[in-house]
């Protein structure tokens, strides 16, 4: 039996705080298989980003085991974590974190400068994330000009870009009217069909309810999982 | 990395310094000064070098000359004469020849106006001693001296200016208000010399000189038989050393001693370098001060650009770039920053090396060694500046740089 796409065992992170031990993350598990989704939910401070953190290689656990396809994050490299999520993971963000100096179509890119893509490629898998996202009239537009909506669906586009098996949203719709929070909604839970992985944290028990597989967590730990 | 990666680099590298375009310039302003006297202080200098062997090429390290020392106190002391050279002649084994000197700078009546020259006196030895060949017509002969003829062979430069129309060879310069025939026109020096201005040792462009017998120009305060200099060959340049000590003394026997100096070419050659090095060590150092502070200048826009950058870094982080990609980004900035100001400051260097030619008619040439070494330094600079900001960036911790605002 293959392992699965991502296992979490037993992680724990905590933070020192001066003279205070913060315990963001406490003994929480879970698995995820391609193509499924899963809401982690819960209120603020109660760990939910950290955790996504971890499942996405940009922090390591301070105990416990976080696997990739069965591959330990803990022991690989730094360069190693870095083309992990280069080539396997896509992150959106709440606040879309784009570079405001770029184009939306050199946001875009910008996974593709740390890969091993051919350059000539470049320009057709751009073209096709925004396409997907229904942003290719907008490519040589600065974020500055774009919509909410429309940045977050240029942060998609970029997490898709490079065909990733696992993308992490943390608070997608956070900073979204509610039409728009339905676009970006329907564009999310369409990744799943398409056989990759979905993990977003959200305070939204609306949007929530579309994953899956809900998780929620207080005070670090996880206390709920449910369909 | 990958080649496309790196071009997106310096791409971003550019965009990022162009955003920030005056805080940039200012930044680059001291990595662009200090190559710009490096540049400007290595062409006086290599054009000093090359003036000094072009000199030594002229008169040739086989050459000596003797005159008298005139200090401020005692202008007029008895100095040689003409009788000295005889002595010389007859005392030094190993003389390949000798002529006189006596030397006026006059102002000669041209078609256009009065043209400066400098009247050389001396004997039919002085083409062999100095090594002036004649382009056209002939050297000053044995008979010229002793008739005391009105002749004169002129530099290629002011026959070009007294005879604009036609062959110098033929016509007449009047000097002090006496007419001489010219003979003869010596070669052109630059033609004959690419490197060189056709200056001779002592300063006398040989382009612009006026050689007639020693004995048809006024005599110096010293009498009838008084000449200015006597240039002396030997027949082997390594016994000019011994040569010279030996004219000195014998010199001194007749004019009293401490009253001659004999100058040997070389030697002044390597006084020249001395003080040369002094001057480049100086400069360099001058030179090097820029430099730090040009990179300090790029070490603090380069710290400040991490700070507001942070956000991005972290993104760039969480899309797969490695702490490596994100201090090249930071290294290239700074690369770019100091090889565009030492750019800037080559061209500044040789623009004013163009003025100083041009304003203080000091030879300048060009050392591509030290202008080339002069840019590495400074794009050195900027990697060594940029190396801590680099170094700050590529250590963030990605979840702090993507939570902060």
């Amino acid at each position: 039996m293959p392992p699965a796409l991502v296992a979490v065992e037993d992680v724990s992170k905590t933070y020192q705080k001066g003279a205070t031990e913060i315990r963001a993350v406490d003994a929480v598990s879970l698995t995820l298989e391609a193509g499924e989704s899963l809401a982690i939910v819960g209120r603020s401070g109660s760990g939910k980003s950290t955790l996504l953190s971890l499942i996405g290689g940009i922090d390591v656990p301070t105990s416990g085991r976080v696997s990739f396809k069965g591959q330990p994050i803990e022991t690989l490299s730094d360069r190693e974590r870095s083309r992990l999520r280069n080539r396997s993971i896509g992150f959106v963000f709440q606040s879309f974190h784009l570079i405001p100096e770029l184009t939306v179509a050199e946001n875009v890119e910008t996974p593709l400068l740390y890969s091993e893509v051919p350059e000539r490629e470049w320009p057709g898998l751009v073209a096709r994330a925004l396409s997907a996202v229904g942003l290719s009239h907008r490519a040589t537009h600065n974020p500055s000009e774009l919509s909410g909506g429309e940045a977050q669906r240029t942060a998609i586009a970029r997490a898709l870009v490079r065909d990733p098996e696992l993308v992490l949203a943390d608070e997608p719709t956070g900073n979204l009217d509610s039409a728009t929070e339905a676009e970006i909604a329907d564009l999310l839970f369409s990744l799943p069909r398409a056989g990759r992985a979905l993990v977003l944290v959200t305070h939204d028990q609306a949007l929530a309810s579309r994953a899956q597989r809900r998780l929620t967590m207080r005070d670090g730990r996880r206390v709920e999982e449910g369909l | 990395m990958t080649r496309a990666a790196l071009r997106a680099l310096l791409r971003r590298a550019v965009a990022s310094l162009r955003a920030h375009a005056l805080r940039s310039s200012l930044s680059i302003l001291g990595i662009l000064f200090g190559v710009a006297s490096i540049t400007a202080v290595s062409s006086v200098t290599e054009g000093a070098r090359i003036e000094a062997l072009a000199q030594i090429g002229d008169l040739g390290a086989d050459t000596l000359v003797a005159r008298t020392r005139t200090t401020p106190e005692e202008e007029a002391r008895a100095g040689i004469t003409i009788d000295d050279l005889a002595r010389l002649r007859a005392t030094l084994p190993g003389l390949a020849s000798a002529a006189p000197i006596r030397v006026r700078d006059e102002s000669i009546p041209g078609p256009d106006g009065p043209v400066a020259a400098t009247v050389v006196g001396s004997s039919e030895d002085y083409a062999r001693t100095a090594r002036s060949g004649v382009a056209r017509g002939r050297a000053l002969a044995a008979l010229d001296i002793a008739e005391a003829r009105r002749v004169a062979v002129i530099g290629a430069t002011l026959a070009a200016s007294l005879f604009p129309q036609g062959d110098a060879v033929g016509g007449r310069v009047e000097i002090a208000n006496d007419v001489f025939d010219v003979v003869g026109v010596l070669e052109a020096r630059a033609a004959r010399r690419n490197a060189s201005s056709g200056l001779p040792l002592l300063g006398r462009d040989l382009n612009r000189v006026v050689i007639v017998p020693w004995n048809t120009i006024p005599s110096p305060d010293g009498g009838e038989r008084a000449i200015d200099e006597i240039v002396l060959r030997v027949a082997r340049a390594e016994a000019a050393p011994a040569l010279a000590a030996a004219a000195r003394r014998a010199l001194e026997a007749s004019s009293g001693r401490g009253a001659i100096e004999v100058i040997v070419p070389l030697e002044v050659l390597r006084q020249q370098q001395r003080t040369q090095t002094v001057f480049a060590v100086v400069t360099g150092a001058t030179s090097l001060i820029c430099l730090i502070v040009g990179g300090v200048g790029i070490l603090n826009i380069l710290l400040a650009s991490v700070s507001e950058r942070v956000r991005e870094i972290g993104i760039r982080r969480a899309v797969g770039a490695t702490r490596e990609d994100i201090g090249a980004q930071f290294l290239a900035e700074g690369a770019l920053l100091s090889g565009f100001g030492g750019a800037l400051g080559l061209i500044l260097g040789g623009l004013s090396s163009i003025l100083i030619q041009k304003w203080a008619g000091w030879p300048i040439g060009f050392a591509p060694l030290l202008v080339f070494g002069g840019w590495v330094a400074s794009v050195a600079a900027g990697l060594l500046a940029g190396g801590y900001p680099a170094w700050r960036a590529a250590h963030l911790e990605v979840m702090d740089a993507l939570r902060r605002n």
